[in-house]
């Protein structure tokens, strides 16, 4: 083979010029020429990238287009969420499988290949991180400190995310997995409250640092248990390794998985970043960086590791139920607002960990839902404290008393954010954490009781700040608050609506029955759960006995749609 | 086969030759000849790329083209394109030193074609002598130094040749590899391929042997330690790669002992990444982590092992040249970077991207090649290896993103002095930019690469 | 039909979004609970003669979320679906009463309260959820709603913002009942985690007849949904959550403390099945609890001198025995219609109280007197909301079966009589004495519409009340024939609610200030009790429980971060630590050889 011979093999760019037959579900109906191209995915994913770079060659002589950094980065964030917006409308529900899909071989002869796609859990999360991603270019809006290089952080954290999102080979995981953590720790370090913001982009580093190395190890080894062929994360997630190598390997996932999410004892970044970054970069990290580590247990751990994850399941449960209560406790002792308001941000991430150690068909979807769901709810939290702090002109809670009357709008959206926390009704989270409480009962039964009791317990945290910063007495000597600016009355009521919107039509909107412009976040999600938890069906009292890990994946259509109370 | 495949090693030791004279003559201006130098070393390149397609010997045997030739010399060359485009070509030195630059990347080149032990010594030790040699023209007391660091080197590589040769009778690798195959290994044996291996790890810059090396390559001038640690390094590490599968009948021995040391350095290197904070300082310790990556690579002494292992090396050649240039003359100290990002864009992403390469960070080029060492250590059985690959591999990204906080986060030397770094016109060198783009196109092109280098480990008759 | 949820839906956002003046917010609600109100009667009057409840059901979510194992959990639904019998047209209409009386009165007597627009919006949040759970026959949708209901009454309770008092006591308002709320989604959660279903109208069937589940289930699922119903009935000792939000405005205390009698009673008729089929201990731990609250409650009524307090308290032991009687099957019917009677009764009460409050510028009995002269409309209304809370749950009493329960009841009659005419009696009777700032003269009866109000409220109770006694009405609300009572046994638990007020009067009318005075002085030691017990909860649970967490989150893992970091560097200090390299790399290569020579001599590839 000559040199020029060998560059004919090079796979991107020729896949770029050149669309590829691989398969791709996305209908020919509506919008085929829009997005009916085959590398969607890349766009999404290397198109804040590339968006970056530019930003970072704009010219800018003596700081006079500082603003336009602002503008190319919000409009880029706009239109990734137009796109999923018709990706997400397009997406096929009632049909299995991977949409959108791209695949191409990067590194044969190991069996890496660049290999994206979203399934109904993908789709659901790459609208999240879109929605997100532009909330958090709005909360930047009043960033002027090194504008250019906060904004190419900022997109490319975001690329990383949703290149994690669409992965579906394990190499292409880990390379985003691992990339998202630089951008956002020098975010915290160069744009957060100093002098703490040093230490909190340490404790990112850290932390996620953990976390990839243990996805790496874990991936390795189920590489390994595979043959040593192939990396998609299909192949790994089929392989059948030995009892005791499968416990290592899930233990090293639930390790990445719940540095990430996080839960307590592995929350210590948590608490610094999303006290100490700036409101857009706190935004990113908990509405959607940190779900990527419930995801990674969904994916990978739950959808791979049937044996093992059984095994590992009262691990997880107990440290849901650990984290529900101890942020109620941690939270109780801060007297710092934005602390405060990062310790009810561990809340939904607990309830997606019950979720998934619930390990029941029902409980799994939930636990998909409260990705998006608590996601947002997060968000809202962190970034409704991260505002009301910046115009009480205080965090502390010493001196922050009462602000309700004189900013009722930022009152409001944080007390949206608190019930969203709580999963009260007619919220996003609500579905979600209905699903995951009532799946969870058969396996997890204590657990779940004692997450229910915990969650009574940040009620009565939440109870105590909304007392404190809200509906109290006005503090006579603190400086004068203002309600929301635009832009965080703008990235706020995204959030809120959004979770409004699930809450109030987790089915998508219906005319006499026929569905509207939503398919459906509940629908679309449950286009792909069944299959994945299909090993965790509840076993047939007809057989007695029969292991539900040894039911077969039914592998295509979701069956007819089943009501129980329309049920047998 | 023609000798038309001998044409890039002519242009390479033409060019050498040439810019020697032209220096000293001072006939042509310092941007020519660096233009020329360039066109030079992409010529060889391309033509290194296009004839590398024949496989075949010359000079009955001793020299020989296949997929390990092509893809060691093309490394070798890209790691010099990089000096050159990177280079500071405002500074004497570097007139003066590149001409050696060139025949340190000549050696690595006769080392890639080698077929016997000779032709073996002769290219290490041209490129070693190389590297001393720029040490003494920049900084004669460095020089002096390093040459003794050089001789103990030769020592080693010499001595440890002459007893296999003794031993074996044979002058060729493959004579040498058919003969120990069939031996069984005893203590003698296994002593004087680890004191040979010993002497090329001293050159390559593996811990602990990377320590003398080290400490007087960070106090050479950018474009000397570029050498030593890229072009030296890289011809040792193809040395070393070429070595092991000739004595792969002593594989027990080399395979535990280079695992041990690329433990070492891969911790070492990850543990003083976070201690330093001058950029040359952390460069070179990063340098010695990811020679460590290469190494555990070779420990698996297997074809797949091997072939990430060079995978890794032309990332590792590129990033080990290119950085000690790109942190600048003055940068020995902490400061030199703070606010660079906004003093020197250029500079500033060239300098963090083989920064982030080095330390092994998604998606650049140095992650690429340390995820498929990884993969192979676990397939072979080196699991702990790993495990200190990973420890190191943590560290070392932490240290670097603390350069990276100082050029883009921290104020400059003028901004504290009150003088606003964005109000002087920021410098603009497309250079810089040479290695970054690199850098990145390398996991983009990753299939093809890797694709030659498992051809050239198979080229090299391992399993 | 569907009226009845649309139209607070409707009311709700167009007061949110388009609304901004007082008088129109107030319109639009009372419009909302006039339309509701009169679609509920419509309802009635449709249904009058037919026995079948009125069904239609919407899917909200309906997901298959497997394809293999049991049928019953391999699809997932949660169903809009409304059942309206006559229980719940009753309980309906009820609420209706509560929120028309209370509107009114907050029109009339709050022009001036901030935050209009807020307090409508709140109100006809909770006048959606309450129709919700009313009607609602799936678990999950009643969860839904039962939970916005608490939701809505804690943003009602603390209304007023930037008070520090209202702002305090909603935080308990909050908390404790969301006890209440987890425990029925515990329930809901374990009901299907057995049976696949959370159908109130499927499930019954399959209590008794799906293998797999014992009584043990059955007994835990019971006791969640009592807890459940205990909590926000509000009943002794979890009645903190309304007696803490007494600053709270009259209108929204007497909403609240009305409404969720109503809710936690429709509750309990709905899960009666549950509980029958747990087994005898389910029904005997609810006789207990329900028993004991009804005693303990109007005693602690009789303790201090607040107003509020004392007539939530004396009514909380009204609507324990409502509910004690509504668990029983036989005595549902008359227990519910009581159960309407206390809580019409302690709104009206409530509300006639505060008036009289609001006129005599305090709230301590000690102080309050001669309405009955100045104040004849508030007055009787005071007595007529006291009558009927006391009365309300006499006849289902009697209705109810014997047993040691009834001891409860009869000694429960008796203190909610004493404990609520007390209060009246203290403000009717008695001598309105001068104090600082403070002109008797000048106390004037309040408006008419708020008596009317209060008097409505309170009348449409002591109708209920009266209505238990007829034997034909509680035969048609249960939509069946059993065994009534002998008119012996109505009069015996009348004579001991007309005891209580005997005694009542002859205590608080006769030797008022003597008996108020020693009322306060237990108050007032019942004060200094309630903070030693806080004070040692604080001490042995909250101080112990933060301490480990200060432990963890102050010193554990910020040493355990500092300390990997500083390690981390110390290691690469000390790798750096100058040697004399060249005689290290010499010896270093030598040592190497040999120890991995030795090792590894004799080996092959």
């Amino acid at each position: 083979m000559t040199g020029a011979n060998l560059l004919v093999a090079t796979p991107l760019w020729a896949a770029v010029v050149n669309p590829s037959p691989s398969p791709s579900a996305t209908p020919a109906t509506f919008g085929a020429n829009v997005i009916g191209f085959s590398f969607l995915l890349s766009l999404l994913v290397w198109g804040p990238a590339v968006m970056a770079v530019v930003i970072a060659l704009v010219p800018n002589p003596r700081g006079r287009y500082e603003r336009w950094f602002l503008g190319i980065a919000f409009w880029t964030s706009a239109s990734v969420l137009a796109l999923t917006l018709i990706a997400y409308q397009q997406f096929q529900v009632f049909t299995t499988g991977v949409q959108f899909e791209e695949n191409l071989p990067w590194l044969p002869s190991i069996g890496v290949s660049y290999h994206l796609g979203v399934d109904g859990i993908g789709i659901s999360m790459l609208l999240l991180s879109a929605l997100v991603g532009l909330c958090a270019v709005i909360a930047s809006w009043e960033v002027r400190e090194r504008p250019r290089s906060y904004f190419v952080l900022l997109l490319l954290a975001e690329a990383a995310v949703n290149g994690t999102i669409a992965a579906r080979d394990f190499f292409v995981l880990l390379l985003f997995w691992s990339a998202v953590a630089v951008p956002l720790a020098l975010l915290v370090a160069g744009w957060g409250e100093r002098p703490r913001a040093a230490g909190a982009a340490w404790r990112l580093l850290g932390y996620w640092g953990l976390s990839s190395a243990a996805l790496l190890t874990a991936g390795l080894l189920l590489y390994q248990a595979a043959g040593g062929s192939d990396f998609a994360i299909d192949t790994l997630t089929h392989a059948t390794p030995t009892g005791r190598l499968q416990v290592v390997i899930a233990a090293l996932l639930l390790v990445a998985g719940i540095s990430r999410l996080p839960l307590v004892p592995l929350h210590g970044w948590a608490r610094a970043v999303w006290s100490e970054a700036p409101t857009g970069v706190a935004l990113l990290t908990a509405g959607v960086a940190s779900r990527l580590g419930g995801y990674l247990l969904i994916r990978v751990m739950a959808a791979g590791e049937h044996d093992a994850s059984r095994t590992l399941a009262p691990i997880l449960s107990g440290l849901a139920v650990l984290t529900v209560g101890y942020a109620a406790l941690a939270a109780l002792r801060s007297r710092d607002l934005r602390r405060l308001g990062a310790y009810l941000a561990l809340i939904p991430g607990a309830v997606t960990a019950l979720g998934v150690a619930g390990l029941s068909p029902l409980s799994l979807e939930g636990a998909v839902l409260s990705l998006f769901t608590g996601g947002l709810a997060a968000a809202l939290v962190v970034g409704a404290t991260a505002a009301l702090a910046e115009r009480a002109q205080t965090r502390s809670l010493a001196t922050a008393a009462g602000l309700a009357g004189r900013a009722p709008k930022l009152a409001w959206l944080l007390v949206a954010g608190c019930l969203a926390v709580l999963c009260v009704p007619f919220l996003a989270t609500f579905p979600a954490g209905l699903m995951i409480f009532l799946g969870s009962f058969r396996t997890q039964g204590p657990a779940a009781l004692l997450l229910a009791l915990g969650l009574v317990a940040d009620a009565g945290v939440v109870a105590w700040m909304l007392h404190r910063v809200l509906f109290g007495a006005p503090n006579p000597d603190a400086p004068n608050p203002g309600d929301a600016t635009l832009p965080q009355a703008w990235f706020l009521g995204i959030l809120v609506g959004t979770l409004l919107w699930v809450g109030l039509v987790p089915g998508g909107p219906k005319l006499f029955g026929v569905p509207l412009f939503d398919p459906g976040l509940v629908n679309v999600v449950n286009t792909s759960t069944p299959d994945l938890s299909s090993p965790y069906a509840v076993p047939s009292p007809s057989a007695p006995g029969s292991s539900p890990s040894a039911s077969p994946s039914p592998g295509t259509g979701p069956g007819t749609p089943t009501s129980p109370s329309a049920g047998p | 086969m023609k000798t038309t495949v001998l044409v890039p090693e002519l242009l390479v030791a033409g060019a050498a030759v040439g810019l020697f004279v032209a220096h000293r003559l001072g006939v042509v201006a310092g941007r020519w000849l660096a233009s020329g130098a360039l066109v030079a070393t992409l010529v060889a390149l391309g033509l290194e790329l296009w004839l590398g397609g024949q496989i075949g010997t010359l000079f009955g045997g001793g020299w020989q083209q296949d997929r390990f030739s092509v893809f060691a010399k093309a490394a070798m060359l890209v790691g010099l394109a990089a000096l050159i485009a990177t280079g500071d070509w405002d500074s004497e030195s570097l007139h003066e030193v590149l001409p050696l630059g060139f025949l340190a990347a000549f050696g690595g080149m006769v080392v890639a074609s080698a077929t016997n032990l000779v032709a073996l010594w002769a290219g290490v030790e041209l490129a070693g002598i190389s590297g001393v040699a720029v040490a003494g023209i920049l900084a004669t007391g460095a020089g002096l130094r390093l040459l003794r660091v050089s001789v103990l080197a030769s020592a080693l590589i010499t001595i440890g040749f002459a007893y296999l040769y003794a031993v074996t009778g044979a002058s060729t690798l493959s004579g040498l590899r058919q003969t120990l195959v069939s031996e069984q290994l005893t203590l003698p044996l296994a002593l004087i391929s680890l004191l040979t291996l010993s002497g090329l790890a001293v050159r390559l810059g593996l811990t602990p042997f990377a320590a003398p090396t080290l400490e007087r390559g960070i106090s050479l001038t950018p474009v000397g330690s570029g050498v030593l640690h890229g072009l030296v390094a890289g011809a040792a590490a193809l040395a070393l790669a070429k070595l092991l599968s000739a004595l792969y009948g002593t594989s027990p021995a080399w395979s535990l002992w280079l695992g041990g040391l690329a433990t070492l350095a891969m911790v070492v290197g990850g543990l003083r990444a976070t201690a330093v904070t001058a950029p040359r300082t952390l460069i070179a310790w990063l340098t010695v982590q990811q020679v460590g990556w290469v190494a555990a690579g070779l420990a698996t002494h297997d074809r797949r092992g091997a072939a990430a292992a060079l995978f890794l090396l032309v990332p590792l050649v590129l990033a080990a040249t290119a950085g000690p240039l790109l942190s600048g003359a003055a940068d020995s100290e902490p400061a030199g970077v703070a606010g660079l990002g906004r003093r020197e864009p250029a500079r500033a992403v060239g300098l963090g991207l083989v920064l982030l390469s080095l330390a092994g960070v998604p998606p650049l080029a140095g992650f690429f090649g340390e995820f498929t060492v990884a993969a192979e250590l676990l397939r072979a059985g080196l699991g702990w290896v790993l495990a200190c690959g990973l420890l190191g591999w943590l560290l070392g990204a932490a240290g670097v993103v603390r350069a990276l906080w100082l050029m883009y986060l921290e104020p400059g030397p003028e901004e504290i002095r009150g003088q606003r770094g964005s109000r002087r016109p920021a410098v603009w060198a497309p250079g810089p930019l040479v290695p970054a783009v690199l850098v990145l196109a390398y996991g983009f092109f990753a299939n093809p690469i890797h694709d030659l280098a498992v051809q050239g480990a198979a080229a090299l008759g391992l399993r | 039909m569907p009226l009845i949820l649309l139209a607070p839906l409707f009311g709700f956002v167009v007061v949110l979004t388009g609304v901004r003046g007082r008088r129109a917010a107030s319109n639009v609600t009372i419009l909302t609970a006039l339309v509701m109100l009169a679609a509920t009667l419509l309802v009635g009057w449709a249904r009058f003669r037919q026995n079948t409840p009125y069904r239609i059901a919407y899917q909200w979510i309906n997901e298959p979320v497997s394809f293999t194992g049991d049928q019953r959990f391999q699809g997932f639904g949660v169903d809009l679906s409304v059942r309206i019998d006559r229980y719940a047209l009753a309980a309906l209409a009820a609420a209706l009463v509560i929120f028309l009386a209370a509107l009114a009165w907050h029109r009339v007597a709050a022009p001036r309260e901030p935050g209009q627009v807020r307090y409508h919006v709140n109100v006809l949040l909770l006048m959606l959820s309450v129709a919700g759970v009313v009607v609602s026959t799936d678990l999950a949708e009643l969860f839904a709603f039962w939970a916005v209901s608490g939701i809505a009454s804690y943003l009602l309770l603390g209304h007023r913002w930037g008070t520090e008092s209202s702002a305090r006591a909603s935080q308990v308002a909050l908390a404790l009942p969301f006890l209440g709320d987890m425990a029925l989604l515990s329930a809901v959660g374990l009901l299907y985690s057995r049976f696949g279903s959370i159908d109130l109208d499927k499930l019954p069937p399959m209590l008794l007849s799906t293998p797999g589940v014992g009584l043990k289930s059955l007994t835990a699922v019971a006791l969640l949904l009592l807890a459940a119903v205990f909590v926000r009935a509000c009943l002794w000792p979890l009645t903190a959550w309304q007696t803490a939000s007494v600053e709270a405005p009259p209108s929204l205390l007497a909403l609240v403390s009305g409404v969720w009698p109503i809710l936690a009673g429709s509750l309990l008729l709905r899960v009666l099945p549950f509980v029958g089929a747990a087994g005898p201990q389910a029904p005997r731990a609810a006789g207990y609890a329900f028993g004991i609250a009804a005693v303990a409650g109007p005693l602690l009524g009789l303790v201090g001198t607040e107003l509020r307090r004392s007539l939530l308290l004396a009514s909380s032991g009204g609507v324990a025995l409502a509910l004690l009687t509504v668990v029983y099957p036989a005595s549902a019917a008359a227990g519910l219609t009581g159960l309407l009677a206390v809580a019409l009764g302690r709104a009206g009460a409530l509300m006639s109280g505060s008036a009289a409050v609001a006129a005599m510028r305090t709230a301590d009995l000690r102080q309050m007197g001669a309405a009955g002269r100045i104040m004849r409309g508030t007055a009787a209304g005071l007595i007529v909301g006291v009558a009927a809370f006391s009365l309300g749950p006499a006849a289902a009493a009697a209705w109810r079966p014997r047993s040691l329960a009834s001891i409860a009841l009869a000694a429960g009659l008796f203190l909610v009589a004493l404990a609520g005419f007390r209060v009246a009696f203290a403000v009717v009777v008695g001598p309105l004495r001068r104090r600082r700032a403070f002109e008797p003269g000048r106390v004037r009866e309040v408006q008419v519409s708020l008596v009317v109000a209060a008097l409505l409220a309170g009348g449409m109770g002591l109708l209920a009340a009266l209505l238990s006694f007829f034997t034909s009405w509680v035969v048609y609300l249960g939509a069946r024939s059993q065994e009534v009572p002998s008119v012996g046994t109505y009069v015996l638990h009348v004579a001991i609610v007309l005891v209580g007020a005997a005694a009542a009067a002859a205590a608080f009318g006769l030797r008022k200030d003597r008996s108020l005075a020693v009322a306060g002085r237990l108050g007032s030691r019942l004060g200094t009790g309630w903070a030693t017990a806080e004070a040692i909860l604080a001490r042995y649970v909250w101080r112990p429980g933060l301490g480990v967490v200060n432990g963890v989150e102050g010193i554990g893992l910020p040493a355990a971060e500092r300390g990997a970091g500083r390690a981390a560097s110390a290691a690469g200090r000390i790798a750096g630590r100058p040697l004399p390299w060249i005689t290290v790399a010499a010896v270093a290569a030598v040592v190497l050889a040999v120890v991995v020579g030795v090792v590894t001599a004799g080996g092959r590839p």
